[in-house]
């Protein structure tokens, strides 16, 4: 027995798979995208005027529902481009979620890359050119959001989300590396750090407004906070080092200040920036200045003359994100929310684009030497249909159903929330079955040829003939409508919508309950009648087959009573086929009938099945299907083990 | 009784003619009528025709079951809005005809090929009917394969000459031209490029003129009238003259003026002057149909896509079966493992979801409810194939060395065909109840098209307001087709083995 059991739940694995790859195919194969209707149509103008910044949330809000379905994935990726040609050389899958910056080390032999990883720790990572990872750089819990080598390279410096800066000492850098020492002081998220070519100074400028200054060259090893400039009134987004004494800063606020930091004041405004500044960069030999601005332009002066206007390269068509000169100072590229990364020719008016990223492009780093340029973005890629396919099977192990596309709220719950409801139900409906026809059909049987038993075959066979979503109806017509015969007749209706009254939650318990019953009366008998039919035509059927047989004759031939032979022989026996009938009815007391519960509007599980095909939300259909499917197949265990008790004649094999 | 008695012993001498068998196996179910053979033959299908006829509740439903199958194929000469006969201006014509393809579930293709042949569509009378703007142009259009010699994409005849062969800049003098034509042929060769942009609107406008020639012509026969205005308001009642069919509204008419939402609804059509009156004996929907119409159209596609869906799944069922039980080994592993996963789905509630992905069509569902459906029929057929395969004339056949095919085939396939039989007359009747609760779900034929289950769908949201006209009258049409197909089902296993009758 044990054996038998153990053999058809291994048989069991496969039969699962192909139910789980198939419920898998028919969604993913169905015509339509369910979250982009959810959202509305992309790209068309809406009456909102979806197609400004809010239509961009809308890609995004798009794109992490389907991430969230496991259609698409991203990752914070480090492309390398060749930077004579433009072609993609390689690319690094650096994160799991985002990518925010990426520098080249002075040396040109590794590439620091920030971003997020997810729950991890690998917020901050080192790679050789190549792409190999060599360290990971440990201590941030939260995303990092900037970076910045010393320039002998020996020295890195990254702040992030969790408002502390963190110096990294890069020397035999391999495995994971603890920082060497922590920067405290922000009270907000810091965006933006910067190490003077000395390598004495630390810059930090954080969403909290302020930029903080710290001396790293102090006598005893720690960095204390020697000044706090707080003249920007929104978040400092960039910082960079004209020289060693002075500090340039881009703000949220649309300023660009150049600051002396020998005196610690601001010397002067740069003019000419009309929008938020996202990015500084300064070319190597100093004699460039460049800031990245959200209107999609970027700024250039010449750091002789920073009181002219700046020359203005326009093309990109979102927020500039990052810059960086080529060394050779005939170059700027500049990656773009446009998910492009575009190369401007200093001198000249030529400009070259980069296509590959499919997402904001956060950073772009030329290699010192000039041959290479990096750049990084949050990638989105189609998962590819197998990988979703084992991703989405081993959530499944773990009974992690996903969330609702409709509501987000996860699938467990909502079926927690219907499954008893669908359970109170058909259990009751089981019963009365069972209890109603089990007599009626020994009866049937045992009189065979009489008069009950020729109407109540006549009858049964109508009742069977019925379609469900009809009798459903016209017991709404008859007892339940405001012009039935019972309201007619007697002014009283059974109420047919839903499972309480509205004001059910004021009711004392009594009538509560009452309420709920007189609810669950025509639902009952629209469930019940056509079981009822098929189990009292097949206990009579299972009947007359067993009084065909010997063991009958020879009871009425020792004489037994009539009442004694049908109920303590002939019964007994023809009830074996009616238990492991039991089985079959697993997976229908849990998946409940789609249409009474739409006729009745009861929220069960075939309403929850209904409203999801309808929203096609695709984790409740398939949580629903795959929960079925899997019930029938321990439903058709159950009654094979049940049919050996029942039966012992009847050997597992 | 007594040539009954043993009906497995009768089987053997099936293959001493197989042909007349199979003739047999056709005829049984749908002639038990039939003129019977005087000479005793002890064929097995005859024993079950002869037991067949003797039950009483077998030949009602099977009476009752092909009056249905009738009131189906002429459901557009029954319910239609158009007179069956008019001679009307001195012409006689026969506006009926013409809709009855369109009323019909034929794949467009094989709508267009028979539209060719005279009484559907190319017939000089039928022209004059009203309606033709639905007709679709496409007929006049013939599809070729690409051929070396077209160096054109498009070429329409004129009376028989080539007048324009896609070159754009003449198409404005060729339009001109094509007005006042007589006959106009067009071909379309399509490679296996898509036409280009100019030649795609040279399409659309002949296309388009194509249509607006007709209804001139109809307008010129009609006056712009529909067939129930010109009775009302032109009629010569010395010289014109009309047979309506019994129900004189189609399907999809819409009746604004006499919604009429309880039975027996007033005259819509007619003013009150008209003799020409005409009644909803079940009353109207919501929008104005009339239900009876409807209800008459409702069994094709009942019956069709009862039929059809059965069909795609008895052969899907029967070839898997036989190969499964006959061959063994791995195949037979393999099938039956891909049963068991088929089965183990919701059937409802997938073919809600596939159809639900779908657009709305009576062919999908036919599709989706065969490939669903099959798995009963599969383990039927394969649990005979595994019984018969070990009769002794298997072994001689395989002693002859007669191939696997041909032993499926001629000698498998015909000896366990009756329990399909019986399986696949109930499954008419399942599919048939699936259909219409799809239908009622709103997930059933697009609108127009009359399902019993949509308008049941219908008539619940009506309850609440005490119409039930809508929900009765389907609801026991679905009733009286679904016991009907019960009860053939019954008398035919009860026939096909006594054994098994209670």
């Amino acid at each position: 027995m044990g054996q038998y059991i153990i053999k058809r739940l291994l048989l069991m694995i496969p039969t699962m798979i192909g139910i789980t790859l198939i419920t898998f195919l028919i969604i993913r194969l169905a015509p339509g995208d369910p979250v982009e209707a959810k959202f509305g149509a992309v790209g068309e103008p809406s009456a909102s005027g979806a197609s400004g910044p809010g239509g961009a949330d809308k890609t995004m809000a798009i794109i992490n529902a389907k991430v969230r379905l496991g259609l698409l994935q991203r990752g914070g990726t480090a492309r390398l481009w060749n930077a004579e040609n433009g072609s993609a050389v390689a690319d690094i899958v650096a994160h799991g979620d985002q990518l925010h910056d990426l520098r080249y080390s002075p040396d040109g032999q590794r590439i620091a890359t920030a971003g997020f990883d997810g729950e991890g720790s690998g917020h901050l990572r080192l790679w050789s050119i190549k792409g190999k990872r060599q360290a990971d750089l440990i201590g941030s819990t939260q995303a990092v959001s900037g970076i910045a080598f010393s320039a002998d390279g020996k020295r890195l410096a990254a702040v992030g989300h969790d408002r502390i800066t963190r110096i990294y000492e890069l020397e035999n850098a391999s495995g994971s590396l603890e920082p060497a020492f922590e920067l405290k002081g922000h009270e907000r998220v810091v965006a933006a750090v910067a190490l003077s070519p000395n390598g004495k100074w630390l810059a930090t400028g954080s969403r909290d407004k302020t930029i903080r200054l710290y001396d790293l060259a102090a006598s005893d090893g720690d960095a204390p906070e020697v000044a706090q400039f707080t003249e920007h009134y929104q978040e400092v987004t960039s910082l960079v080092f004209l020289d060693d004494n002075t500090l340039v800063s881009g703000g949220r606020d649309r300023n660009v200040f150049a600051w002396d930091l020998v005196s610690g004041t601001k010397t002067r405004k740069l003019e000419g920036v009309s929008s938020e500044v996202f990015a500084l960069a300064l070319a190597k030999d100093g004699a460039w200045l460049a800031a990245g601005l959200g209107n999609s332009s970027v700024c250039l002066w010449s750091t002789g003359d920073l009181s002219s206007e700046p020359r203005v390269f326009s093309g990109h068509t979102a927020a500039v994100t990052s810059l960086a000169f080529h060394p050779t100072q005939q170059k700027l590229a500049s990656a773009s929310k446009d998910q492009t990364v575009r190369i401007w020719e200093i001198k000249g008016d030529k400009s070259q684009m980069l296509h590959g990223h499919s997402a904001v492009v956060n950073a772009v780093d030329y290699h010192p030497d000039g041959t290479q340029l990096a750049s990084g973005a949050l990638d989105i890629s189609k998962v590819n249909l197998f990988t979703s396919y084992f991703q989405w099977l081993g959530r499944l192990m773990v009974l992690d159903l996903g969330r609702s596309i409709k509501d987000s709220r996860p699938v467990k719950d909502k079926i927690l929330e219907a499954l008893p409801i669908t359970l109170t139900l058909n259990l009751t409906a089981i019963l009365i079955t069972y209890l109603l026809s089990i007599p009626l059909g020994v009866y049937a049987g045992a009189r065979r040829g009489g008069p009950f038993d020729q109407t109540s075959s006549v009858g049964l066979f109508a009742l069977y003939s019925m379609p469900s979503f009809w009798v459903a109806t016209m017991l709404i017509i008859l007892f339940g409508s405001e012009r039935s015969f019972l309201a007619t007749e007697f002014g009283f209706t059974l109420p047919y919508i839903g499972l309480h009254d509205d004001n059910a939650s004021r009711m004392p318990f009594l009538q509560y309950m009452l309420d709920h019953g007189l609810h669950l009366i025509l639902p009952l008998i629209a469930l019940t009648y056509a079981s009822f039919a098929f189990l009292s035509r097949l206990m009579r059927t299972n009947m007359l087959e067993t009084l065909s047989q010997d063991f009958i004759r020879t009871a009425r031939a020792k004489g037994l009573t009539e009442n004694s032979v049908i109920w303590k022989h002939a019964f007994r026996n023809s009830l074996i086929s009616i238990v492991t009938v039991v089985g079959n009815l697993l997976p229908l007391m849990i998946g409940g009938s789609v249409i009474i519960e739409y006729i009745f509007e009861i929220p069960g599980m075939g309403k929850l099945g209904f409203d999801a095909i309808l929203q096609r939300d695709y984790p409740v259909i398939m949580a629903i299907t795959t929960l079925t499917a899997v019930l029938t197949m321990v439903g058709v265990l159950l009654s094979d083990i049940l049919y050996s008790i029942v039966d012992p004649r009847i050997r597992l094999s | 009784m007594t040539e009954t008695e043993n009906p497995g012993a009768d089987k053997n001498e099936v293959e001493r003619d197989d042909a007349s068998v199979a003739a047999d196996s056709q005829t049984a179910t749908t002639d038990p009528t039939g003129p019977r053979a005087t000479v005793p033959s002890r064929s097995y299908w005859r024993i079950v025709r002869k037991q067949y006829s003797r039950s009483a509740s077998g030949m009602i439903g099977l009476i009752v079951f092909l009056m249905l199958v009738f009131v189906a194929l002429l459901a557009p000469l029954l319910a239609n809005d158009v007179p069956l006969i008019a001679r009307y201006k001195g012409e006689l014509c026969f506006p009926a005809l013409p809709t009855y393809l369109d009323a019909m579930p034929v794949p467009r293709k094989i709508a267009d090929a028979l539209k060719r042949w005279q009484v559907f569509g190319a017939n000089p009378l039928s022209t004059k009917y009203p309606d033709l703007v639905n007709e679709d142009v496409d007929g006049q259009w013939k599809r070729l394969a690409p051929s070396a010699q077209a160096d054109h994409e498009l070429e329409i005849k004129l009376d028989g000459k080539i007048f324009f062969d896609g070159a754009p800049a003449r198409l404005p003098a060729a339009i001109e031209k094509l007005r006042g034509a007589q006959s106009l042929h067009c071909v379309r060769h399509v490679g296996r490029h898509k036409l280009s942009d100019a030649n795609r609107d040279a399409f659309a406008a002949v296309r388009a003129l194509a249509i607006e020639m007709r209804v001139t012509e109809r307008q010129q026969f009609l006056e712009g009238l529909s067939w129930k205005q010109a009775i009302t308001k032109a009629w010569d009642s010395d010289n014109d003259w009309y047979l309506p069919p019994p129900v004189f509204f189609s399907y999809k008419e819409i009746n604004k003026q006499s919604i009429k939402l309880s039975y027996r609804a007033e005259t819509n059509w007619g003013t009150e002057e008209d003799p020409h009156e005409s009644t909803h004996w079940i009353g109207t929907d919501r929008e104005g149909r009339d239900v009876l119409a409807r209800m008459i159209h409702g069994t094709i596609i009942s019956l069709s896509v009862g039929v059809v869906a059965v069909s795609i799944y008895c052969t899907i069922g029967v070839i898997l079966g036989l190969i499964a039980g006959y061959l063994g080994g791995w195949i037979d592993i393999l099938l039956s493992r891909i049963t068991e996963i088929v089965i183990c789905f919701p059937s409802f509630f997938l073919i809600i979801t596939v159809i639900a992905f779908l657009e709305k069509s009576i062919y999908n569902i036919m599709i989706v409810i065969g490939l669903t459906s099959w798995t009963g029929i599969f383990r039927l057929m394969r649990g005979e194939v595994l019984r018969v395969k070990e009769l002794d004339y298997n072994a001689a056949c395989r002693a002859l060395g007669v191939p696997a095919w041909r032993v499926m085939y001629r000698h498998l396939l015909p000896n366990t065909l009756s329990p399909i039989l019986v399986s696949a007359t109930f499954g008419v009747a399942s599919a048939i109840l699936t259909e219409n609760a799809l239908s009622f779900l709103g997930f059933g034929v697009a609108s127009p098209t009359a399902s019993w289950g949509e308008i049941v769908g219908q008539g619940r949201l009506l309850v609440a307001e005490g119409h039930f006209h809508l929900v009765l009258a389907p609801g026991a049409a679905i009733f009286l087709t679904v016991t009907v197909l019960n009860l053939v089902g019954q008398s035919l296993r009860d026939a096909m083995d006594p054994r098994l009758r209670h």
